[in-house]
Parts: structure tokens; C-alpha cells; sequence
């Protein structure tokens, strides 16, 4: 039977961040392709798409299709989602391994507290990686 | 089920719907003034005023809890699609 590590599965899907972003976008695309048509790559892969993944990266997010969710979940609710309190709450709740506190959000963050995440989309966080 | 946010009767909703049409406008308008004097800011207002526009699309699609679900499946799922179909 053929054995493959975490690590090796990490390197098939993006050997680099460069690749990984490159994924993302494709990514993207087949969430919704209306959603970034047109966009610039220097805008889209180079600042919205690598400062998304810093940002994932910040919440303790290290495998490719994790980080990946996470920066497809900006481009769907607010680039800013991470920064409403209940949703902020959940992910930093040390209770839970840090990997999973994502994926919890669907289940244990209220839908009032989505709704608000949408209400108070920033731009400019698109600018931010989520670290400052 | 109504949905608070293309519904203005819903205490503190945002009528997403309605920004769509005078955002759409607001995009055609600088992309014509691009057009004929293009410069590195108006560049970027037009980029930063149809990221709005899209977003207000976006959430004129209403629950936005389910929508984010759906979108982290999508993403997930076609990242590790990369491992199979693309092995280096």
C-alpha cells in the first residue's frame, strides 16, 4: 500500500505559495466566476489572494485546502470576516485545536453574526494580512 | 424565509439590492473617465468601486452563513483536486 505523509500531500497540491495562490484563484473561479472577473493579477493573486492566506495562516490555518477555504469564505462574505467578536471568539477559542475552530464557524457562529460580518465589509483589508 | 437582507422592513437590514443599480452606474462612469484619461488612481477607484459592486451582489444573494459553507466545500475540494490530477 502506498503511503503518503501530510507533508508529501502538501507539496502534490502547491510546492510553493506561489502555487498555492495560483490554486486559490482557480479556486475562486469555481465558487463563483463572476466574482473576481477582470480582476487584475497584481490585484487579485498578488494582494487580495497572498494577503488572504496570511491572514488564514494567522488563525493557525496550514493546509493548503484549509488556507484555501478560509481566503474563498473572504471573497464570499467580507475580507474582514475574521474581525466580527463572536466569529473572532470562536477562532481563538483554545479549547478546540486550531485547525478545527474554522470549520466550526458554520456550526457555532449564529447566523446574526455572519449577517454582521457581511454588514461591515472593509476594503481595505484586502490591504491587511489580519497580523498588524 | 425572508431575507433580512434584501428586506428594508427587517429592523437594522441592509437592502443590498437597491446599492446594486447606482453602484453598477458608478463603475460605468469611472470606466468611461479610465477610458479617455487613464492614471494609476483612477485605476484604483475603479478597482476598489467594483469589488464593491460585486460584493453588493454577492450579498444580495442573501444567508450569508450558508453561502460561506458552500464556498469553503467548493474551495476545499478543488485545492485537493490539485494533489490528484496534478502530481509532481
Amino acid at each position: 500500500m502506498l503511503v503518503v505523509s501530510r507533508e508529501q500531500l502538501d507539496a502534490f497540491i502547491a510546492a510553493d505559495d506561489n502555487e498555492l495562490e495560483y490554486h486559490i484563484a482557480v479556486a475562486l473561479n469555481k465558487v463563483d466566476p463572476l466574482r473576481t472577473l477582470g480582476y487584475r493579477p497584481e490585484l487579485l493573486r498578488d494582494t487580495m489572494i497572498k494577503n488572504g492566506v496570511e491572514r488564514a495562516r494567522s488563525h493557525g490555518l496550514t493546509k493548503p485546502e484549509d488556507v484555501a477555504a478560509f481566503v474563498a469564505v473572504m471573497f464570499e462574505v467580507a475580507p474582514n470576516f475574521d474581525e466580527q467578536e463572536e466569529i473572532k471568539s470562536i477562532l481563538n477559542d483554545a479549547t478546540f485545536p486550531r485547525s478545527e475552530r474554522f470549520y466550526q464557524l458554520f456550526e457555532r457562529a449564529s447566523d446574526d453574526a455572519w449577517l454582521e460580518a457581511e454588514k461591515y465589509y472593509d476594503y481595505e483589508a484586502w490591504f491587511r494580512t489580519g497580523t498588524e | 424565509m425572508t431575507n433580512v437582507e434584501t428586506d428594508p422592513g427587517t429592523p437594522g437590514a441592509v437592502d443590498y439590492r437597491s446599492k446594486i443599480p447606482p453602484q453598477a452606474e458608478n463603475v460605468r462612469r469611472i470606466t468611461d473617465e479610465f477610458a479617455t484619461s487613464p492614471s494609476d488612481d483612477l485605476r484604483e477607484e475603479l478597482e476598489r468601486e467594483t469589488e464593491r459592486w460585486r460584493y453588493y451582489m454577492n450579498a444580495a444573494k442573501g444567508n450569508p452563513k450558508n453561502r460561506a459553507r458552500l464556498a469553503a466545500e467548493i474551495a476545499k475540494r478543488s485545492v485537493l483536486n490539485n494533489a490528484v490530477v496534478q502530481p509532481k
